[in-house]
């Protein structure tokens, strides 16, 4: 069963075309890589299914229904800033989760903000970026979404703190749910992937299952990205 | 989810909001005070200098308030649905009705809050400042109640109508305007301005229009042809307030509707 459909997906910026007749099917249970470089039109892929772009021309459909409130109720969206005000605290940040969210499992933010040593009372203002980048992580993994589409989730933390969000990812995410990461560190999350998309310009290279990348191709996928999109 | 949005909302402007309005009656409280003690103190013109500045300070509190308030409401919209936040609000299981509803309803509250709360800080500095007195507030509200019994109580229902009318086109011109300008990759602020212009020059348009209109519903009445003057006046007054409260009406729905599409079809966080 599909949870991400699009049918010849075209987004254009003025003249320049971001994404162009992209066709793709995202199963259900799937942990998935939208791999490519700067500009290749990740972040434009996941703002459409979001419904914070609208397609030049195509569809894409989130469960079978366009982008609108009623989807936004099944997708759980990690953007690739920071997004809450910075005035909330985490726990004013996990209030208005709770308030707009039926799916928010509260208990579950909160262990994993002691986890990651944030401290509920303090302010998104007072926070680093890695921190504010793990505490929008926790939100968007707490709830029990159908579909998580997380862009760039790993890309301004530490090392450990990244292998604490991937492992936090997997064990957060049910099997029925889809998750949708989009990054360039592909030899981090490689391991927890179970598809791989890489993206060009716009146009969908390539989709398939890791391990069909590694027994077909002979290669990681890392391997695979580096000689595909070397410069 | 009306309700959770604005509490919100309530929330993200109060923070600046409160502490404004709070500062505005501390300051009505010290204007009150500087008059009161300092009439017995040393010589006059130490006396005015302080009592002159805090009155000032006071009037000046007054304005901060008044067009402060609008902006914490102003900067909430465009922060909140345009700029970086609109990538948390705008992915809410919430229609865009509600999202604008939600700031058109808290702005409108604010502003009736806000005038009531200025009213009562005029009359909070008259009551410390010991030149007023209780009796006279009796009185004033005595001679308020009597005015309002004078006035008809269509012409007041017409001032209602017409100040949250007027407030909310206020609001919806400032909210269509910033949503259209996003959609400009430059020169935003410069865009801002200039649909803000464009739009009283046809409005400046539409009340010339308005005034023709007026000039020939007073001249098509029994105006000169009728016995009782003033009551045929009144009832031309009156329709003619009609049509103007109608109109902003219009201009409200219109506006609202322009910035729905627009939040709709054209989200633009790019």
């Amino acid at each position: 069963m599909s949870i991400l459909e699009c049918r010849a997906l075209t987004k254009r910026y003025g003249n320049k075309e971001a994404l162009g007749g992209v066709d793709l099917t995202l199963e259900t249970g799937r942990i998935v890589g939208l791999l490519g470089p700067n500009g290749s039109g990740k972040t434009t892929l996941i703002k459409l299914a979001c419904g914070l772009l609208t397609p030049t021309s195509g569809e894409i459909l989130i469960d079978g229904r366009r982008p609108s409130p009623e989807t936004n109720a099944v997708v759980s969206y990690l953007p690739e800033r920071t997004t809450l005000p910075l005035w909330m605290s985490a726990k004013q940040a996990m209030d208005f989760y709770a308030d707009f969210y039926a799916d928010f499992r509260r208990y579950a933010a909160e262990e994993m903000l002691e986890k990651l040593h944030l401290e509920q009372n303090q302010t998104i203002r007072a926070m680093s970026k890695g921190m504010r980048e793990k505490l929008q992580l926790i939100l968007t993994m707490s709830r029990e979404a159908r579909l998580y589409l997380l862009d760039e989730p790993i890309g301004g933390v530490d090392p450990a703190t990244r292998d604490y969000i991937l492992k936090t990812i997997i064990a957060n995410y049910n099997e029925e749910a889809t998750v949708l990461i989009s990054t360039h560190l592909i030899s981090d999350v490689e391991h927890v992937l179970d598809e791989a998309i890489f993206l060009r310009e716009g146009s969908v290279m390539l989709h398939e299952t890791i391990d069909a990348i590694r027994e077909e191709k002979g290669k990681s996928v890392d391997e695979l990205f580096r000689e595909v999109f070397a410069c | 989810m009306l309700g959770k949005l604005m509490k919100h909302e309530f929330r993200a402007t109060g923070r600046a909001g409160l502490p404004l309005c709070g500062v505005m009656v501390a300051l009505a409280v010290i204007a009150g005070l500087a008059i009161r003690f300092l009439e017995n103190d040393s010589g006059p013109a130490f006396q005015d200098v302080v009592g002159s500045l805090s009155i000032i300070l006071f009037l000046l509190s007054i304005f901060a308030v008044a067009v402060g308030i609008f902006i914490i409401l102003m900067q909430s919209f465009k922060r909140n649905l345009l700029g970086d936040e609109g990538y948390l609000m705008r992915v809410l299981p919430v229609s865009v009705h509600k999202l604008l509803l939600s700031k058109l309803f808290v702005a409108l509250l604010w502003f009736v809050a806000s005038t009531l709360l200025i009213g009562l800080s005029v009359l909070l500095m008259a009551a410390v400042s010991g030149e007023v007195y209780v009796s006279d507030f009796r009185e004033l509200l005595q001679a308020l109640r009597e005015g309002f019994h004078a006035i008809d109580g269509v012409i007041l229902v017409q001032i209602l109508l017409g100040w949250i009318g007027g407030m909310a086109f206020l609001t919806l011109l400032f909210y269509a305007d910033f949503t259209l300008t996003q959609n400009f990759s430059k020169h935003k602020v410069l865009y801002n301005v200039m649909g803000v212009v464009i739009f009283i020059v046809l409005l400046r348009l539409i009340f010339g229009l308005n005034n023709a209109l007026d000039a020939s519903l007073f001249r098509a009445g029994e105006l000169f042809a009728g016995e009782d003057w003033t009551a045929t006046f009144q009832a031309a007054a009156v329709r003619s307030s009609w049509i103007r409260i109608a109109e902003v009406y219009l201009f409200d729905v219109l506006l609202y509707f322009l910035t729905w599409g627009f939040l709709r079809y054209r989200p633009n966080l790019e």
